[in-house]
């Protein structure tokens, strides 16, 4: 033993204090921690991708609903000139037999009414649901606390049942021709992109309606018990707006019978 | 030195994310595995190092080996249907965590039983036994 060693030779564990040449681990861990870094990086990048696509709604589905909106501003430009072309055709016929046009008017009122070519104002009830407010778990699939198209669909459909006259979601008239589908996360009413909180207005007998909607187990009921906000409100001079895009016939022909 | 490891990975992570490369979803359990298992083989070097019994070639072909086989064993174990995602991480943390503890006991132990220099720091009332 040599005199350093006996002088440390109290030392409870102490190893020689070798010192190791650097040149023979540096190079092998330096490599190998770059590996590691670049395979961090790699699956840092994708659980941050993963959680954007859960996160945010897609470019593509943007693009998608501007294209969408685009076509309809241009379908409601041409739908402005056919309606001028045809006022003016009204007036001059006006002039020429005022009687005929009365009565014609009135059933064109009616008509229209229906077919929700013109506001409409009555006594109604104003449903308003909203995705769902409850803290979003881990884990759990976003899609369950939005609503959804075929959330709106019953709501809809027993409003109707219920003898509504007129119905609206949000400021689109629903009316025989309209689809309420999901295009990713936003729910379209006739083709124009809607948010929540949905407002769902009716006009018919207060009574007959909201006893639809509130009935034991019905729609409301149902949507509450997955917790969604749902409010329901009573007006006697509930506002509907007309349709924004009037009915297009291009296939369907009028007949009288059944072809054979 | 001891730096250019630790420089090493950042640069490494620094370079692929730039590049925003990324796996696809379904690969990523087991690109998680082979982190661990590569973390795991770092570590074990560290230790080796600290005890002198560090071979450059059985690192290197250690740090590759486990972090691919330790990828293959539970893409292997989703194909058979039996879950070694779990196993895997649970093996790979107690090595991880085990060897983790080891080095901070070597690193204190080299900074609290520093060697002497020389008698004058030796402790009061030692007395250095008879040289054989």
């Amino acid at each position: 033993m040599g005199e350093k060693e006996v002088l440390n030779s109290h030392l409870r564990g102490w190893r020689p204090h070798l010192r190791l040449k650097p040149k023979d681990w540096v190079v092998p861990l330096t490599a190998a921690s770059l590996v590691l870094g670049m395979m961090l990086a790699l699956q840092f990048g994708s659980q941050k991708s993963a959680g954007e696509l859960a996160g945010r709604p897609r470019v593509e589905l943007l693009a998608q609903l501007l294209a969408a909106e685009r076509k309809r501003i241009k379908d409601l430009d041409s739908e402005i000139v056919k309606l001028r072309s045809e006022k003016s055709k009204y007036e001059k016929a006006a002039t020429e037999g005022k009687q005929v046009l009365t009565l014609m008017n009135k059933d064109n009122e009616m008509y229209k009414v229906a077919l929700g070519l013109t506001p409409v104002v009555g006594p109604g009830i104003i449903v308003r649901v909203d995705d769902s407010t409850l803290p979003h778990e881990a884990g759990a699939a976003a899609d369950e606390f939005l609503i959804h198209d075929f959330d709106l669909w019953p709501i809809v459909n027993d409003l109707r049942s219920a003898g509504a006259e007129a119905v609206a979601i949000g400021d689109q008239r629903v009316v025989g021709t309209t689809a309420i589908t999901c295009v990713g996360r936003v729910v379209k009413v006739n083709d124009a992109p809607l948010s929540p909180p949905y407002e769902i207005k009716a006009i018919g007998s207060i009574k007959e309606l909201t006893g639809a909607l509130t009935i034991k187990d019905g729609v409301l009921d149902r949507l509450k018990a997955q917790r969604f906000p749902v409010n329901l409100e009573q007006g006697e001079n509930i506002y509907i707006p007309a349709v924004s895009v009037g009915p297009k016939v291009k296939f369907a022909k009028p007949t009288k019978e059944a072809p054979k | 030195m001891i730096l250019l490891p630790v420089l090493a990975l950042l640069l490494g992570f620094v370079l692929v994310y730039m590049f925003k490369l990324s796996v696809p979803p379904d690969y990523t359990d087991y690109v998680a595995v082979a982190i661990l298992a590569g973390l795991d083989s770092v570590v074990g070097g560290v230790r080796g190092v600290l005890d002198h019994r560090f071979e450059p070639i059985v690192f290197v072909t250690g740090f590759f080996m486990n972090t691919a086989v330790a990828a293959l064993l539970v893409y292997a174990g989703d194909r058979l249907g039996v879950n070694m995602y779990l196993p895997a991480i649970v093996a790979l943390g107690v090595r991880i965590f085990y060897n983790l503890g080891h080095i901070r006991r070597s690193l204190l132990d080299r900074i609290m039983h520093r060697p002497l220099e020389h008698p004058s720091e030796a402790p009061e009332g030692f007395v250095a036994p008879p040289s054989p």
